[in-house]
């Protein structure tokens, strides 16, 4: 069972990955459709609750399910973070494994520092994991909970560690490689660095999980992390339960020592299923098969139970010690009662955030005699040095800014995927609930018209798919002209990077100087999609001469009509008809 | 080291080429304003009516067979324009068949390898290598598609010759190769009018917004003073009339049949902007721009690129059946 839940394990792992890893981005569509992110907890709870039926809730209800049958099926075999702890461990062990090195210092001290024993449970932290977790959901404070989700931890790291790294190593490879005039490696699309903060922020987490999992196994599953918490509070009621059968236990401590998840007692003969992540560590250690899966049947009261899980072990009289914390958790425990009172403070405080967040007011800064344009339905969110009426746009599929905030778990997915690279975490650009949420930075590169792979990726329906036909005409925000900047006026030159650049024939070059053939963009608010294109490509610094515009609802972009040109080119020329191409006759025009 | 090969290879190629031609064929076609030197090589043949595979191999043998300009064991580069994400269909990028037949025709020319590179528009460039065709087709036929759009692959340059534009980071390719071959395709372009030969240099540098902004009709006229280029092919079976250079539709591009190779830049544009205004009056579509109204055609000139006088030329004109 150990070997097939490592194998299997294993298998999910690099699955998961290979999104990230994948940083020429050469995964065929098909494979977003059935991606493997939806096998995870949170982003599928998301979904559910986000109104996706029960498909998309499949993995939630079926993890509950399970849970509640064998145990937490999840937190061994499904979950990245869980697993990348266990491979963690694996190599932290290693010297003290290893044939050549077990008996060096270096091998003991390993051996001796990654010994693990029976820990009590901390259940009050692990009920206020869960707890603040279905409030932060309830608020629509994903960002945080991004935070807690060991998928969306996960995806942080390698997001941000590993598919940034992974590129610019293969970049150097490149390099390196074609200065000798081999072409094979070739650099990977855009610019694919990632910010400072976000990248320390990002290595905290690899380097605090790491620790964690190396000082004691498996604790931030039994405490922080609101999956374990909930699943565990599923376990406790499992109706198979693994045990150690007091017939064959000798308490020699072998599978107290193994287990990564401390929930092993073994003088008291005891396991704490709740905390139990289902290794089956346990399992393949014990040399008497002492470690065993045990029938529960269901509805039986906690007083039957209990004397149930007495007549089959011998020691009753450790059992209060035993039961898990919750014995000394129910109800008239006063410190439950306070943690009961005080939730509905917190969520007092997370209502007045969110009030906060969503009645931010637009701020209208200027440095210059022109007003700046701020349509009516801009996003609130600008960015400093930029110009004022330059606001960031939701990613296509997002269908409206409070939807995009409200899901998003910033598990950077969309981040690794966009070919161009212009999906960026957002450190405050989003304000400071976006954090890790993606933001759309056109000075990396445009989005392209005809692609739609970060809507097919998300795994919380925070970016809807799109069809490519509806991404083409996706409307999520207006390219601002000013005329002012524009170097047709400013010095009288031919530019048109823009009106060349833009998919939807939004920008229409109108005659500026007819004796010096100049002439000037002009923006048709309606049929621009707000790809970033134009602004991309406007040669003019600091500030573009054409900035987007994002909009808080994102709609459906006229398409572009011949009827809509402000401009028809003096008419077709006098020849009353076209110079017929007779066979034989000249072609040529000079 | 590279530079000095590369122009040591170009006054070889010059003078292989002066010494061969004699024995170069003639074909017999009708030809017209006999300003045709037989005696001369030919500087520049516009072809028309036939695909544009068809009319290359014509119009190469009239310009004395590939191996006029390719010897045995030299490195050629390919600068086709790949700038668009766009089917072959829409006329944005250099028709892929074409690309196919010079690539095999130099390698048939004895050429060591053919490589080809264009810095696309936007940063997805292996996408467009592959959507224009163009990657298939050159790897088909034995030549090497290769990144334009790593900024390692751009050496800093001077122009000395620069008005506007002083320096410009080039691509190595454009520095290293035995002979050079510009494989523009004509369109419409919303700021210049008309793009192709000339223009395609935009391919070839790093920074085009420098360009974009710093009069990008002179930069266009700077930076063709210092790129040698022994040859244009240049596309024009598909002319995109209107809302170029992207292109909205393909029925926008219709089928024109025509096609320019030179040894001038200059000359090449100046008659493909003429063909350009012919397609445009024959299908009531785009406007039938005037030379003078390509600014960057007189500046050229003027910097000593090329000619606009096309009389000035050992020209031919080849209609096929």
């Amino acid at each position: 069972m150990r070997r097939v839940r490592i194998g299997f394990s294993l298998l999910v792992f690099l699955l998961l990955s290979a999104q990230f890893l994948d940083i020429f981005h050469r995964l065929p569509e098909s494979w977003y459709a059935l991606h493997p992110t939806q096998t995870q907890f949170i982003p599928s709870l998301l979904n559910f609750l986000g109104g996706g039926g029960v498909l998309a809730g499949a993995a939630f209800l079926t993890f509950t399910v399970t849970t509640f049958i064998f145990g937490r099926v999840y937190c061994s075999f499904f979950c990245p973070l869980g697993i990348g702890m266990d491979i963690v461990r694996w190599f932290a062990k290693f010297p003290a494994r290893n044939r050549f090195l077990k008996k060096s210092a270096l091998g003991r001290y390993c051996a001796r520092a990654l010994k693990l024993s029976w820990e009590r449970a901390w259940n009050k932290l692990r009920i206020a994991a869960v707890a603040f977790a279905a409030l932060l959901i309830a608020f629509g404070f994903t960002s945080l909970l991004g935070f807690l989700d060991p998928y969306s931890l996960f995806g942080k790291i390698f997001g941000l560690i590993v598919f940034p790294g992974l590129s610019l190593a293969n970049n150097e490879l490149s390099n390196f490689m074609i200065e000798r005039g081999v072409y094979t490696v070739t650099a990977v699309n855009g610019d694919v660095r990632v910010s400072l903060a976000l990248f320390g922020l990002a290595l905290f987490i690899l380097v605090g999980v790491s620790a964690l999992s190396i000082w004691r196994g498996r604790i931030y599953c039994n405490t922080l992390c609101p999956v374990g918490g909930f699943l565990g509070w599923v376990a406790r009621h499992s109706l198979f339960r693994l045990e150690l059968i007091p017939e064959s236990c000798g308490r020699c401590g072998l599978c107290e020592r193994e287990c990564k998840a401390q929930c092993i007692d073994a003088k008291n003969q005891k396991l704490d299923f709740s905390r139990c992540v289902l290794c089956f560590d346990c399992v393949r250690t014990c040399p008497r098969g002492g470690v065993q899966y045990v029938f529960h049947p269901p509805f039986a009261s906690r007083e039957k139970k209990a004397v149930s899980a007495g007549s089959t072990g011998a020691a009753l009289s450790s059992l209060p010690a035993a039961l898990p914390e919750a014995v000394q958790l129910l109800p008239g425990s006063m410190k439950r009662r306070e943690f009961v009172r005080s939730v509905p403070a917190f969520a007092a405080l997370l209502c007045t955030a969110a009030k906060l967040k969503e009645g931010q007011p637009l701020p209208a800064p200027t440095d210059s005699d022109v007003p700046y344009e701020i349509l009516p339905d801009a996003t609130p969110y600008w960015l400093r040095g930029e110009r004022p009426d330059k606001r960031l746009t939701v990613p296509p599929g997002g269908v409206d800014i409070k939807n995009f905030f409200n899901k998003c778990t910033g598990c950077q997915l969309c981040v690794s995927t966009c070919p161009m690279q212009i999906l960026k975490p957002s450190l405050t650009e989003w304000g400071l609930n976006g954090i890790m949420q993606p933001f759309m930075d056109f000075t990396k590169g445009y989005c392209v018209h005809e692609c739609r792979a970060c809507t097919l990726v998300c795994p919380v329906d925070a970016l809807h798919p799109l069809s490519v036909e509806e991404k083409k005409v996706e409307k999520i925000g207006t390219a601002i002209f000013r005329e002012d900047l524009c170097v047709v006026k400013t010095d009288e030159t031919d530019c048109s990077a823009c009106g060349e650049h833009c998919p939807v024939t939004a920008i229409e070059m109108l005659p500026y100087n007819v004796d010096k053939h100049l002439y000037i963009p002009h923006v048709h608010a309606e049929v621009c999609i707000g790809c970033g294109a134009c602004e991309h490509v406007c040669p003019v610094l600091p500030h573009k001469a054409l900035v987007v515009q994002g909009i808080n609802v994102i709609k459906k972009a006229k398409v572009f009509e011949e009827s809509m040109r402000l401009y028809q080119p003096a008419a077709a020329p006098v020849t009353a008809e076209p110079p017929p191409v007779v066979d034989g006759g000249d072609p040529f025009p000079f | 080291m590279k530079r000095r090969s590369f122009i040591k290879a170009a006054a070889l190629g010059t003078a292989a080429a002066a010494v061969h031609w004699d024995g170069a064929l003639f074909a017999q076609s009708d030809e017209k304003k006999s300003a045709e030197n037989s005696s001369k090589p030919l500087d520049i043949v516009a072809i028309h009516g036939g695909t544009a595979a068809e009319m290359f191999e014509k119009g190469i043998a009239e310009m004395g067979g590939m191996g006029r300009f390719v010897k045995k064991g030299q490195t050629v580069v390919l600068k086709p324009n790949i700038g668009w994400d766009r089917t072959p269909d829409y006329g944005a990028n250099t028709d892929p068949d074409l690309m196919g037949i010079v690539t095999k025709y130099c390698l048939d020319a004895g050429a060591k390898e053919v490589l080809c590179f264009d810095n696309t528009c936007g940063n997805d460039w292996e996408n467009r290598y592959k959507v224009s065709g163009i990657k298939d087709a050159v790897e088909k036929n034995g030549g090497k598609m290769i990144p334009g759009q790593t900024e390692s692959l751009f050496e800093e340059q001077v122009i000395p010759k620069g008005v506007k534009l002083k320096k410009a980071k080039v691509h190595k390719l454009v520095l290293s190769a035995d002979v050079f071959i510009n494989m523009p395709v004509l369109k419409n372009h919303s700021g210049t009018k008309i793009t192709a030969a000339l223009k395609n240099s935009m391919g070839c540098i790093w920074d085009r917004g420098f360009w974009h902004s710093n009069d990008l009709p002179q930069c266009i006229a700077d930076f063709g003073t210092f790129w040698k280029t022994q040859l244009t092919i240049l596309d024009a079976y598909r002319v995109m009339l209107e809302n170029g250079p992207r292109g909205s539709d393909p029925k926008r591009a219709p089928v024109a049949k025509y096609q320019i190779i030179s040894t001038d830049m200059v000359a090449a544009d100046t008659a493909a902007t003429q063909i350009f205004a012919q397609v445009a009056r024959q299908h009531n579509m785009g406007k039938p721009y005037t030379t003078e109204e390509i600014t960057y055609l007189a500046l050229a000139e003027k910097a000593g690129v090329g000619t606009m006088d096309l009389t000035k030329l050992n020209m031919k004109r080849v209609a096929m059946a």
